[in-house]
């Protein structure tokens, strides 16, 4: 079976299903991480919230119900391949971060987001792909509306880059939130942009 | 489905839904649902081999009929349509027979004098049992065409008509291992489902997809079948049966 569809499988799948699915994609190893944020882009698409304009729907509430019902589950279950997998995982992931696709990049900060103590290399990496998108993509629609360069930041705040942690602080107080919810709020930001 | 029509006969003269003229009124229909509803009523092996594999052939476009024919079947099994004194019959020759004995016909006769004496008095264990058998039948042709029949069944969960939506829910709880597609496309209707609430069609839906839900053991949906337990005063465990019969109770009593 292609891996695409293994990656899909065990996404989708019951729970005793992708326990199977999983242990393929830990057995491919790194070579799995693009299939699974393809699979990951393909849940997004997939279960778009519906029109809002049903029924007084407001569009956070079904919005909402897709960051936390779907999305989060989403990005846990690739996660979990990823950490399985250690360094080759995230290094393909850093290397996701410079790919065209613009939703592919903000999925893979995403999921690095998720990352509570990252390896010096994976540190490294992102620093580079921050600081890259910085000089280059600043002027680019994507860095603003998908908020990646947050989410990047965010990542190497909880590294403990000195620099990014007082950004997220800064950037906290002005919204008069708290850092963890600031840091939410701009992964709820990038999820939103994969599906608009 | 091996008991129910033909094991008691035509359905009384007097029930409110007519099994014959809606047999015949089906003769002209979509062929498709005409398959379906054989599928789901016959009793030969052969037949509901045949009309199955017909209706995984005929892919997504089976499903529409399919949940038709399940609305026509569980009207079909509605316990005043069978009556209680045809059920005490049919168990007083079977135990004459010596087909049935010692503790079973114990059971049987305890479940004849807990069925309803009329319409609408509740749910017989026979008529929550051919139900359930008529959905699983429907659910494994859904769950062998795979992912575009649970696309299929989604659009009518997504239907205005109010009893479709139930009855595509109702077949859709016959997945006890539903897989995180299932999950994930009752959580993309339910925001709009809730705001459907409020009547018994809406409210039986709702509860059939949180339930199905929970299975997955989302920690969200097993809140929601608490609350539901809590409401309903039931134990969980027994909140799952009474959300099945309750839909059950629901499309086959209506009209």
């Amino acid at each position: 079976m292609e891996i695409d569809q293994i990656a899909w499988d065990y996404i989708m799948g019951t729970p005793h299903n992708q326990e199977q699915s999983a242990r393929s994609l830990i057995k491919v190893g790194a070579p799995a991480i693009f299939p699974l944020l393809r699979a990951g882009l393909r849940t997004t698409q997939e279960f778009r919230p519906l029109d809002r304009s049903v029924m007084d729907q407001k569009s956070t509430d079904a919005e909402l119900a897709w960051i936390y019902q779907i999305a989060e589950p989403m990005l846990k279950s690739i996660y979990t391949i990823v950490n399985a997998i250690g360094q080759p995982a995230y290094d393909a992931l850093c290397n996701a971060l410079w790919d065209q696709d613009e939703r592919l990049k903000v999925l893979a900060a995403i999921v690095l987001l998720q990352e509570e103590q990252p390896s010096p290399r994976t540190v490294k990496q992102t620093k580079d792909t921050f600081n890259m998108l910085w000089e280059n993509d600043q002027s680019k629609k994507y860095i603003k509306q998908s908020a990646i360069i947050f989410v990047l930041s965010h990542f190497l705040a909880h590294s403990g880059d000195p620099a990014h942690q007082q950004a997220l602080r800064v950037g906290a107080s002005q919204l008069k939130v708290s850092e963890e919810q600031a840091v939410v709020m701009s992964r709820n930001t990038g999820l939103l942009y994969l599906i608009r | 489905m091996t008991v129910p029509v033909i094991a008691l006969g035509e359905p009384h003269p007097q029930c409110t839904y007519q099994y014959q003229i809606d047999k015949e009124t089906t003769m002209f229909s979509n062929p498709l649902k005409q398959i379906a509803e054989e599928y789901l009523s016959t009793t030969d092996s052969k037949v509901r081999e045949t009309t199955q594999r017909q209706l995984i052939r005929a892919g997504s476009s089976a499903i529409p009929p399919l949940i038709d024919a399940l609305i026509v079947t569980l009207r079909k099994f509605n316990s005043a349509s069978w009556g209680k004194k045809r059920m005490e019959i049919f168990a007083d020759v079977m135990i004459k027979e010596g087909l049935l004995g010692g503790k079973y016909a114990d059971m049987m006769k305890e479940q004849i004098r807990e069925m309803p004496n009329q319409e609408g008095d509740g749910i017989s264990f026979m008529q929550s049992k051919v139900s359930r058998d008529a959905r699983d039948c429907a659910w494994q042709v859904i769950s062998q065409i795979g992912e575009s029949a649970i696309k299929a069944l989604f659009v009518i969960v997504n239907d205005r008509d109010k009893l479709k939506r139930l009855t595509a829910a109702f077949a859709l709880s016959a997945e006890e291992h539903p897989s995180r597609f299932v999950v994930n496309s009752i959580i993309t209707f339910m925001p709009i489902l809730q705001k459907l609430g409020g009547d018994e069609m809406g409210e039986a839906t709702v509860g059939l997809l949180i339930r199905t839900w929970s299975l997955y053991g989302d920690k969200k949906a097993i809140e929601l079948m608490n609350e539901i337990a809590r409401r309903g005063n039931v134990s969980y465990d027994e909140c799952n049966e009474v959300i099945i019969d309750g839909a059950i109770t629901v499309i086959a009593k209506s009209r």
